[in-house]
Formats: structure tokens, C-alpha cells, sequence
């Protein structure tokens, strides 16, 4: 009994810190990113709008209309998208890293991005509505990785090398389109929204999209995190993995689904939002070490927190929002130079 | 656990047909040595046996039962493979490397147990690796490597355990460890089947040799039919002396392969000593 209890207790203590802050994190980081804004209310009001919400007993404190207007409608979705964009661009991020085996692929690298991009820019020069934008970033975001897949495959197999190059050549050629469209663009109505969607922003992001775009993001997290242990033997490499009895093709087709599925619902309500796929996943494996096991819950977590507090200064910081694409690359660039300064990268 | 390979063949896409038929019968507690120049198809044909190449014509049985039948996790249960050298990208803990050897045996969507855990434990302590358990994969030195390796096979609880030129990246004492441990697990049951470039550790501790040349087998057999000079030669395109050395620590004889032309170099090498001798002794 008393060998159970202390092995209990190695257990927890062993990772208790580490587990209660990244569980901590991201919920604190929610609840900061709902009570601060440039319309002010108090945290007690916005603690007491939430509970009105679900407990009908609530109602009888008076909440103005405004105060809940601002919490329920646009605050409170703008941090689930944050949390979710952040979760899934990390853990997609995680997974191609150890899927390519290298630490220095983001989720980007099989040209997701560009094509969303393109997408987003094709549809805000032929139509504007918001729906249809969020689509077509979807559908194309996809369509690129189906592409870069598809012209890398040979012999029915997908060398890793050439994946990696077809990623970057389909990426190119998207980034030449959407180029292409701006160019077209009428420059004083389209282009800049044009411009400011590729920016990424989480700016008037509501239910109505979250309603559609937080099923392929939470089923494909929690995919990865099913899997995520096989991300270990996946890194080993093709061959060893194949020697483990791992059908890596198989494997593979359901990780690039899975990343490619959320990252592209995120770059559709997002926009484009670069280096969180990139650092996140090195700092969380600075934190916990490189086993898939916990790496994964912990990207999701940091990836999530990281966005709500970015998103959090974006929205507070002026007074005119600055678009999250830009500032996740400010602070990313030099952040990741740090970590490379670093003697202990987590991986060499 | 018997495994038998009928008329193997393999060619790679472009056509360039590597393996040309190899067929061999081993069985448990075998230690099957593969000799053969570079360049022979000593490693595809260890890939085609571990299922990481599917080879173009013939077949592998395992117990009779045709591997073609098997999964690949199932497969991976009876044979594990050890590359020539492990790359690793992230800086793994020995533990969480060794455990990546119960991949077979559990399904997609868990990870390991304790119980999964434990068998790892086992594992690196059978090759002495256990104090090794919470270091750095990438930080340990080449002979600790291989031996965590091993045990990242062992924890596969394979009946055949297959190793791509074992000892060639090691010094003396840790050749002798990783030697030992084979003969270990061969004593134990498994079957053992290595690619090597040493004939003198074919003769010590294998007792079934294949000798390899251009994708096929010279000679199967003993290691005292194979290794001969005459084999020797006509594989490697050196002259070979094989010595029968009494052994040092019993009754028995060791034998031991040394190539002439070596000899010949060494001779060379002091004649010239010589002559700087005496061009010392004439400038004093």
C-alpha cells in the first residue's frame, strides 16, 4: 500500500509543476482576454454575465445590454477562436515536425497557408461575403496539400525529400496567384481587404463561424492526440518505423489530414498567422522534452495560450488593432533566435 | 521458430535487380553471419527480411506460415531490426527510446503501459544498459548506442533478431560485449542473423555462414565449409590465410582469416622504415 502511495507520488512529482501550468495557462489567459478590452468592465461583471449565461438563476442581477453584448457576442468567441487557432497551428506544427523529422518545418510547409491565402484573396476579389471567403481559404488550403502530396508520389510512395519540395513548389505557385490577384485587385475597395486578411486577424470572428470551423479543429486534435505516441516511432524515420511494424503511409495520410484539416479551418477564420507552428513546439519541448506522449497535450495548451494573450495585446495595445500575422512574427522572430542561441534547443 | 527464404529476389524501381535469388533455412538458436563484399546486397537483403523492402519474387515463411499472410505489426512481433546506425533528429530519454521497440505490439491510438515500460526496463538491463536508462539517447557514446539498440529490439520480444554490421563501428571490448550478448540470445533461443565484415567473428561465435557475392549466395553452410580460402577469394578477389590458432583458454582451436596482401603492405612499410634508418645513421 504504502509502495503504491509512493508510487503515486514519484509520479505526480515528477511532472506536477509542468502539468498544473500548462493546464493553468491557457484558462487564465482566457479569462484575462475577456476582461480586458477598450471597453471596460469590471471582471466581476463579466464573471456575472458568463454564469446568467448558463444558470438561469442569474437573471435577477441587471446586466446591461452592452456589457453582455460585448462579452457573450464578441469577446468570448474571439478567445475560443484564439485558443483554437493557437491549439491547432502548434500541434499541427508538432506533428510535421516529427512526421518530417525536422525541427525546423511549421505547419505551413506542405503549403497549406499559401493556398488558403490564395483562396481568401480570390474570394474577397469576386465576392466579399464572408462566408464565401472563409470556404474558399478553407477549400484551397486543403487543395495545396492534396496537391503537394500528389505530385510527390511515386512508385506508391511519398519520399519525405520530395514532399518537403513539392510543399515549397506548390506554395510558390500559390503565392504567385495571390500576387496575380492583387495585381487584378481594385486598389481602393479590394486590395486592402485583400491585404489585411492575408495580415490574419481574429477581428469579428463570431459563433456563426466557430459553428462550422471548431469541428474539423477539435476532431483533428483530438486525433493527434490519440495517435500521438506513434509520432514517436514515426520520428525514428521511415525505415525504422516500417522495421516497428508502422504502416507509414497510412500513418502519414492521417497526419497530414488531420494538420491540414485544422490548420486550414484556422487560417480560414484567422488568416494568415505564421511562427506560432514553428516556435511553439521548441518551447514546449524545452518545457516538458521531446516524447510525443506529452508534447502534444502541451503544444495544444502553450498554442492556445500564446494566441490569447497575443490576441489579448493586439486588441489592447492601441487603438487601432494591430493584425495578429504581424505580431506573432515580431515576437516570434526573435524569440526563436534566442532559442537558437541557446545551448539546449531540445533537439540537435 | 524456424524462418525459411525460398528464391528471394528484390530490384529497386529503377530496375537495378539488387538481391538474385537467396534462399536459407535457420532455426531457433542459429547465429547466421552474412559475409560479402560492399556492395553484395547484404543490407537489402537484411531490409527485405525485416519488411522494409518488398521483395520483388519469393518467399519468407516464419513457422511455414507464408509473411505475405502476416500484417505488418504481426510481423514486426516475430523479427526486429537493427539499422547500421541509428540517426536521431530529437533527443529522445534511453527509457522513452527503448519503448519505441513495443510499437507491434500495441495499437494505434495507446501508449505504453507500465507493463510496456517495465519490458523496456528488462530489456536494457539483459544488455547491461540499465544504468543508461534516464541519459540522452543522442549524448551516449557509439558502443553504448548499439547496446540500447538492442535492447529497443529486445523490448519487441522478437523470435529473430536481424543486425546490419553490429560491431563494425566499435572498439575491442565493446565488440566483444555486443558478440556475447548475441551468442547470449541465440543461446536463449532466438535466431540471430547479422551481416559482417569480419570472417574471424563468423568463425567465433556463428555456426551457420552465408557468404554473399553480387546479390547471391556463394555457400551456405557451417562457418568451417564456407569460410575457405578458395571462397574467400573468389568474393572478395584477395587472398585470404585462413590460421588455426589452439586456443588460448580450452582445448579447442580458434581459427582466424588474415589477407595476405596486408602482410605484404606491413613488409613494404618496413623496408622503408629501414631505409630512413640509415639515412639517420648516415647523417649523424
Amino acid at each position: 500500500m504504502s509502495q503504491l502511495y509512493r508510487r503515486i507520488l514519484e509520479k505526480i512529482r515528477g511532472r506536477k509543476t509542468s502539468t498544473v501550468v500548462l493546464i493553468l495557462l491557457p484558462i487564465l489567459f482566457f479569462f484575462v482576454s475577456l476582461f480586458v478590452g477598450r471597453y471596460q468592465i469590471p471582471p466581476s461583471m463579466v464573471i456575472m454575465t458568463l454564469i446568467s449565461k448558463i444558470l438561469p438563476i442569474a437573471h435577477s442581477y441587471n446586466i446591461p445590454k452592452p456589457i453582455e453584448i460585448t462579452i457573450i457576442q464578441v469577446r468570448l468567441p474571439r478567445a475560443i477562436a484564439a485558443a483554437l487557432v493557437g491549439a491547432t497551428l502548434a500541434l499541427s506544427g508538432t506533428s510535421f515536425q516529427a512526421l518530417f523529422r525536422n525541427p525546423l518545418v511549421s505547419s505551413q510547409i506542405l503549403g497549406v497557408a499559401s493556398g488558403a491565402g490564395f483562396g481568401a484573396a480570390l474570394a474577397l476579389l469576386l465576392s466579399g461575403d464572408l462566408a464565401v471567403v472563409q470556404i474558399s481559404a478553407f477549400g484551397f488550403g486543403i487543395a495545396a496539400v492534396v496537391m503537394s502530396y500528389a505530385i510527390s508520389r511515386v512508385h506508391k510512395e511519398t519520399p519525405v525529400l520530395t514532399l518537403v519540395l513539392a510543399g515549397m513548389v506548390v506554395g510558390a505557385l500559390f503565392s504567385a496567384l495571390t500576387s496575380l490577384v492583387k495585381y487584378v485587385a481594385d486598389p481602393y475597395e479590394r486590395l486592402p481587404s485583400i491585404v489585411f486578411w492575408l495580415m490574419g486577424s481574429l477581428a469579428g470572428v463570431s459563433f456563426k463561424e466557430l459553428s462550422w470551423s471548431f469541428i474539423p479543429m477539435i476532431a483533428s486534435c483530438i486525433l493527434i492526440v490519440m495517435i500521438r505516441w506513434r509520432l514517436n516511432v514515426l520520428s525514428l524515420g521511415e525505415e525504422e518505423a516500417k522495421a516497428l511494424g508502422v504502416d507509414i503511409e497510412k500513418m502519414r495520410v492521417l497526419v497530414i489530414s488531420c494538420c491540414t484539416l485544422m490548420t486550414s479551418a484556422a487560417v480560414a477564420i484567422a488568416g494568415v498567422i505564421g511562427w506560432v507552428g514553428l516556435v511553439i513546439p521548441h518551447v514546449c519541448r524545452m518545457l516538458v522534452g521531446p516524447d510525443h506522449k506529452v508534447l502534444v497535450p502541451a503544444s495544444i495548451s502553450v498554442g492556445a495560450a500564446y494566441i490569447l494573450a497575443v490576441d489579448t495585446v493586439a486588441r489592447v495595445v492601441s487603438t487601432v488593432e494591430i493584425p495578429l500575422g504581424i505580431l506573432t512574427a515580431i515576437i516570434g522572430a526573435p524569440f526563436f533566435f534566442y532559442l537558437l542561441r541557446r545551448e539546449r534547443l531540445g533537439w540537435r | 521458430m524456424e524462418m525459411k527464404v525460398v528464391d528471394l529476389h528484390f530490384s529497386y524501381p529503377n530496375g537495378k535487380e539488387v538481391i538474385k535469388g537467396v534462399s536459407f533455412e535457420v532455426k531457433s538458436g542459429d547465429i547466421f553471419c552474412i559475409l560479402g563484399p560492399n556492395g553484395c546486397g547484404k543490407t537489402t537483403l537484411l531490409k527485405c527480411l525485416c519488411g522494409i523492402l518488398k521483395p520483388t519474387k519469393g518467399s519468407i515463411f516464419l513457422d511455414n506460415v507464408d509473411a505475405n499472410l502476416m500484417s505488418k505489426a504481426e510481423y514486426a512481433k516475430n523479427v526486429a531490426y537493427l539499422p547500421q546506425e541509428h540517426r536521431s533528429v530529437f533527443p529522445y530519454r534511453t527509457i522513452d527510446f527503448v519503448v519505441m521497440g513495443r510499437a507491434p505490439h500495441l495499437g494505434m491510438f495507446s501508449t505504453p503501459s507500465d507493463k510496456d515500460y517495465r519490458i523496456a526496463e528488462e530489456a536494457l538491463k539483459e544488455v547491461g544498459a540499465y544504468h543508461l536508462k534516464d541519459r540522452l539517447y543522442v549524448e551516449l557514446s557509439g558502443g553504448e548506442k548499439q547496446l540500447v539498440l538492442i535492447a529497443r529490439a529486445l523490448a519487441q520480444q522478437p523470435k529473430i533478431l536481424l543486425l546490419d554490421e553490429p560491431t563494425s563501428q566499435l572498439d575491442l571490448k565493446n565488440q566483444a560485449i555486443v558478440l556475447r550478448i548475441l551468442s547470449g540470445l541465440a543461446q536463449r533461443g532466438l535466431i540471430v542473423i547479422m551481416t559482417t565484415h569480419f570472417p574471424t567473428h563468423a568463425f567465433l561465435h556463428s555456426n551457420k555462414v552465408g557468404l554473399m557475392m553480387a546479390g547471391r549466395f556463394l555457400a551456405v553452410g557451417g562457418p568451417e565449409q564456407v569460410i575457405t580460402e578458395e571462397n574467400l577469394k573468389k568474393a572478395y578477389g584477395v587472398d585470404v590465410k585462413i590460421l588455426s590458432v589452439k586456443s588460448p583458454i580450452d582445448e579447442g582451436f580458434v581459427k582466424m582469416c588474415i589477407p595476405t596482401e596486408v602482410i605484404l603492405a606491413r613488409r613494404c612499410l618496413c623496408r622503408f622504415e629501414r631505409m630512413d634508418e640509415d639515412a639517420g645513421q648516415e647523417g649523424s
